[in-house]
C-alpha cells in the first residue's frame, strides 16, 4: 500500500489493483465488435467524408477576409489621400491676394485639388518651370489655379460661381479631372502647340476654368478669356454654361 | 497479423479521412479497457454493452470534427463519461432499479468467463468478481469513476481530469478515498 506523495502521480495500492486485474477479465461479446465494426464501415460508405468545418469554411473566409482587407484599405485612403496622392503646388496667380499657407493645410482643398498618377507626372513636369517668374498671362495653354486662388476669391466671386461649383462638387470626387500640364509662363511657345498639348492633357475642374474666365473679363481681357471658353468647351462640350458666361 | 505503429490519434485521422483499416487497427487498443470501465461503473453488463456500442456510435459519428487536441483516449472515455451522465439523468431510476435488483444469480450470469477454467475455479473467480463489484458498488460513482479510470481506462491523473472536467486535486481526493474505502472492504483479500 504505497500512495505517493509527488503532486502529479496518482494514489495507488498495488495491492488493490492486482486483485482489481486478476478478477476482470470482461471482454465485450464478439457480436458486439462485429456490429461496432460494421457500423464504421457503413458510415464511411454511406457518407463521403465529412470534412471538419474549419475545413469547410476555408474559402468563404479567405475570400471574405481578402474583401474585408480590400475594403478597409480603400476606405484608409480615401480618408486620408496624401498617402498616394500629391496635391500640387499652389501656383502664384495674379488674382490670389492671400497667402499660399492657407489651403496647403486644407484637407478639403487637399482632397479636392488631388490628382491621380498620370496627372501627377504632368505636375512634376510643371513644377520645374513654376518656380519661372509669372509673365505673359496670354499665353494660350491654361493655367491651373491653386486652392488657396479660389479661397481668396471675393465673396461676390463666390456668389456667382456657386451654382458651377455645385454643380461640381455633385459629380464623384474621383471623376473630377486632374489639373492639367501648366505652359511655361512667358516662354513663348506657339498657340497651336501649347493647345494641342491642354488637349492632350487631362482637363481640368471645370469650376476652375470658368474661373479663371470670369477673372480675365474681369480684367478686361476678352480676347483670352473667349479663347479660354472656347477651349472649355471642347473640353467639355455637355457641361451647361453658367449664364454670365453664356 | 501485425500492430499498427501509427498512434491513436494517427488512426483517428486516418479514419476521419477515409480508412476503414485505421479503426479496424484503434477499436482493438481501447474495446476491453472501455467496456470493463463500462460494466463495472454501471454493473449491469446488459445496459454496459448497450452504453459502449452507443459511445463507439458517437466516436464514429464525431469523426469529422475530431481534433488531436488531447490524447484519443482522454476523448473516448471523456465522450463515455458523458454518455452515462446522459443515462443517469434520463434513467436514474432504471438505475436505481437495476442496483436494487442486481442479485447473486444475475450478477453472476452477468459476468461472462473464459471456458478454459474448471467449474470449481470459475465459481471461485466468479465470487471474486462479485465482491469486488460489490466494493466498487458501494462507492459513491464519483470515486469509483476515477477509480476505473485509472485502473481499467489506464489514464494519468490529468487525462482523468479532462475526461470527468474536474480538477487534478479532485480527482486525487476522489481516488484516495476510492482506495481507502476499497482497501477496507477488501481487507481479507489482499
Amino acid at each position: 500500500m504505497t500512495e505517493p506523495n509527488e503532486s502529479s502521480a496518482l494514489p495507488n495500492d498495488p495491492g488493490l489493483s492486482r486483485l482489481y486485474h486478476s478478477a476482470t477479465d470482461e471482454v465485450p461479446p464478439a457480436a458486439l465488435d462485429a456490429a461496432i465494426l460494421k457500423l464504421a464501415r457503413e458510415a464511411l460508405a454511406a457518407q463521403p467524408v465529412p470534412l471538419p468545418w474549419w475545413k469547410r469554411l476555408r474559402l468563404p473566409v479567405a475570400v471574405a477576409a481578402s474583401m474585408l482587407l480590400a475594403v478597409m484599405l480603400s476606405l484608409t485612403m480615401q480618408g486620408n489621400p496624401s498617402m498616394v496622392q500629391e496635391v500640387a503646388p499652389p501656383p502664384s496667380l495674379p488674382a490670389a491676394g492671400v497667402p499660399a499657407t492657407k489651403g496647403a493645410t486644407d484637407p478639403a482643398s487637399m482632397a479636392k485639388e488631388a490628382v491621380p498618377p498620370p496627372a501627377v507626372r504632368s505636375e512634376r513636369r510643371a513644377k520645374a518651370v513654376e518656380s519661372a517668374p509669372v509673365g505673359d498671362r496670354t499665353a494660350p495653354a491654361p493655367i491651373s489655379p491653386s486652392p488657396e486662388g479660389r479661397l481668396a476669391a471675393p465673396a461676390a466671386k463666390a456668389e456667382s460661381t456657386n451654382a458651377a461649383d455645385s454643380a461640381v462638387a455633385e459629380r464623384p470626387r474621383t471623376m473630377q479631372p486632374a489639373v492639367p500640364t501648366m505652359a511655361p509662363a512667358g516662354a513663348g511657345a506657339p498657340a497651336p502647340m501649347l493647345e494641342s498639348a491642354a488637349k492632350r492633357a487631362v482637363p481640368r475642374p471645370e469650376a476652375v476654368w470658368l474661373d479663371e474666365i470670369r477673372e480675365l473679363r474681369r480684367q478686361g481681357k476678352q480676347e483670352e478669356a473667349a479663347r479660354r471658353l472656347a477651349a472649355f468647351r471642347t473640353a467639355y462640350p455637355d457641361y451647361p454654361l453658367p449664364d454670365d458666361l453664356k | 497479423m501485425t500492430v499498427d505503429p501509427r498512434t491513436d490519434e494517427g488512426l483517428m485521422l486516418a479514419y476521419q479521412a477515409g480508412e476503414v483499416a485505421a479503426f479496424e487497427a484503434l477499436y482493438p487498443r481501447y474495446r476491453n479497457r472501455l467496456y470493463r470501465y463500462l460494466v463495472h461503473q454501471c454493473g449491469d453488463a446488459r445496459l454496459a454493452e448497450e452504453l459502449y456500442q452507443d459511445i463507439w456510435l458517437r466516436v464514429v459519428n464525431a469523426r469529422a470534427d475530431y481534433a488531436p487536441l488531447a490524447k484519443f483516449s482522454t476523448w473516448l472515455f471523456r465522450i463515455a463519461h458523458h454518455r452515462l451522465i446522459d443515462h443517469y439523468r434520463h434513467h436514474a431510476r432504471d438505475k436505481m432499479l437495476l442496483w436494487e435488483d442486481a442479485g447473486e444469480e444475475n450478477a453472476i450470469e452477468n459476468f461472462p468467463a473464459p471456458a478454459e477454467l474448471t467449474p470449481s475455479a470459475q465459481l471461485e473467480r466468479l465470487q471474486l468478481r462479485q465482491r469486488i463489484g460489490a466494493a466498487l458498488a458501494g462507492l459513491p460513482e464519483p470515486q469509483r469513476e476515477v477509480f476505473l479510470l485509472a485502473e481499467a481506462g489506464g489514464m494519468s491523473l490529468e487525462e482523468i481530469a479532462s475526461a470527468t472536467g474536474t480538477g487534478r486535486e479532485t480527482v486525487k481526493s476522489r481516488l484516495r478515498y476510492a482506495l481507502s474505502k476499497l482497501r477496507h472492504s477488501l481487507k481479507d483479500l489482499l
